[in-house]
């Protein structure tokens, strides 16, 4: 009985349930695929970026000279690395985009495909020509660290579906579910306005070299990740925590389930106040596109960090129970 | 230099697609679709002590 307790606890997000449909399993094998790939290229085309980050105009003419014919090899291998990206990895984001725009409807995936075309095709004609700045590295980033929050994501939606429902956590995610959305919505459809108004201030007014990495800043900034998954994970911690605790009272479940509100309600509007305080920064071009996107990856891995300490809290609330149980038994 | 990063880059081209060839290889032969078997396993395990008769028809053993 104890390991079978313990075996419990360890019950993970990240093994697929037994029970997946078959299109729910290929669903899942192309994401991970999708999420190891982009990783893979990531690294890769980091490396290669990082002679771009070395040049100035200070150096020696003739190392200069070596640098940018390095470079200018290191940006064809980056454009060929980052072309399966955007069009394999990155495919779910077009998709969502396009059927989203055909409904006249505003979700994150069209931030997401803008900031992804914005920076790539710019990067792609300067690599052709042969100068100017690219922006390979942070594309890819940029898929790699969305595609983590979004396997995230689907690891607990997964999760949650094909465990054992349970009516107040249930309507708990309906009513949740409903609010995030319109956060969502608010937020994005403010976020892509901004991002627009400040490309186009710097294009006309300050700098038109620095409008570019602002624009795909502002809208790597504008992917509410966090926000998208901040009723799936406190959902799943929820359940895990049934699975774990098996049959709670009512008062109990009751407990829980307020202690998801506030977790979820936490991780949205903590991510949402995130993203407000970084925005103005990326605004006056302070964030360069990576760090926006190392910034996305942050929130999106404390959204799923604040629902496991919900667990882990859950659980230690039900030893200490247990054990009061077998003191005042023994 | 530009001579060595001719002949090395094509080299990482080629690691990289290899690598990422046997991953997606290793993905759709259905490798990760049960992570928790493995672990699982050596508590499933049945270690009752038993004598040999029984325990004869025992595929695990």
């Amino acid at each position: 009985m104890k390991l079978y307790i313990a075996f419990m606890r360890a019950m993970s997000i990240f093994s697929p349930p037994k029970n997946l449909s078959d299109t729910d399993r290929h669903q899942r094998r192309h994401m991970l695929a999708r999420l190891g790939l982009a990783w893979l290229a990531m690294m890769q085309v980091m490396m290669f970026a990082f002679p771009g980050y070395l040049r100035h105009e200070g150096m020696a003419p003739d190392n200069l000279e070596l640098l940018d014919q390095a470079i200018f090899l290191m940006n064809w291998i980056s454009l060929l690395m980052t072309v399966p990206v955007v069009l394999y990895c990155a495919q779910p984001v077009w998709a969502g985009a396009l059927s989203r725009l055909a409904e006249k409807h505003i979700t994150m995936d069209v931030p997401v495909a803008l900031g992804i075309a914005v920076a790539f095709f710019p990067s792609a004609y300067a690599t052709w020509v042969g100068r100017g700045e690219v922006y390979f590295d942070s594309v890819v980033m940029f898929v790699a660290f969305l595609l983590t929050a979004r396997y995230l994501e689907l690891c607990a939606r997964q999760a949650v579906e094909t465990g054992e429902g349970n009516a107040a956590i249930e309507a708990f995610r309906a009513s949740a579910s409903v609010q995030a959305n319109r956060v969502a919505f608010w937020f994005v459809t403010i976020q892509v306005v901004l991002a627009i108004v400040a490309g186009a201030v710097w294009w006309f007014f300050i700098d038109p070299d620095h409008a570019v990495p602002v624009l795909v800043a502002m809208f790597v900034m504008s992917c509410p990740c966090a926000m998208a998954m901040a009723v799936p994970s406190t959902v799943s911690a929820a359940h895990a925590t049934l699975a774990v605790r098996g049959p709670l009272s009512d008062s109990e479940v009751a407990a829980l389930v307020s202690d998801a509100r506030r977790v979820t309600r936490q991780n949205l509007y903590g991510s949402v106040a995130w993203h407000l305080l970084m925005t103005p920064l990326a605004a006056i071009g302070l964030v360069a596109p990576w760090v926006a996107a190392l910034s996305m990856l942050v929130s999106s891995l404390v959204v799923a960090g604040n629902a496991w300490r919900m667990y882990r809290q859950q659980l230690r609330a039900s030893d200490v129970a247990e054990y009061r149980a077998a003191v005042t038994q023994g | 230099m530009t001579g060595s990063l001719l002949l090395l880059l094509p080299i990482a081209l080629i690691f990289v697609l290899l690598i990422g060839a046997l991953f997606w290889w290793a993905i759709f032969a259905g490798q990760f679709d049960d992570t928790q078997k493995g672990g699982e396993s050596i508590l499933m395990d049945d270690d009752s002590p038993r004598d040999s008769e029984s325990s004869s028809g025992d595929e695990r053993r």
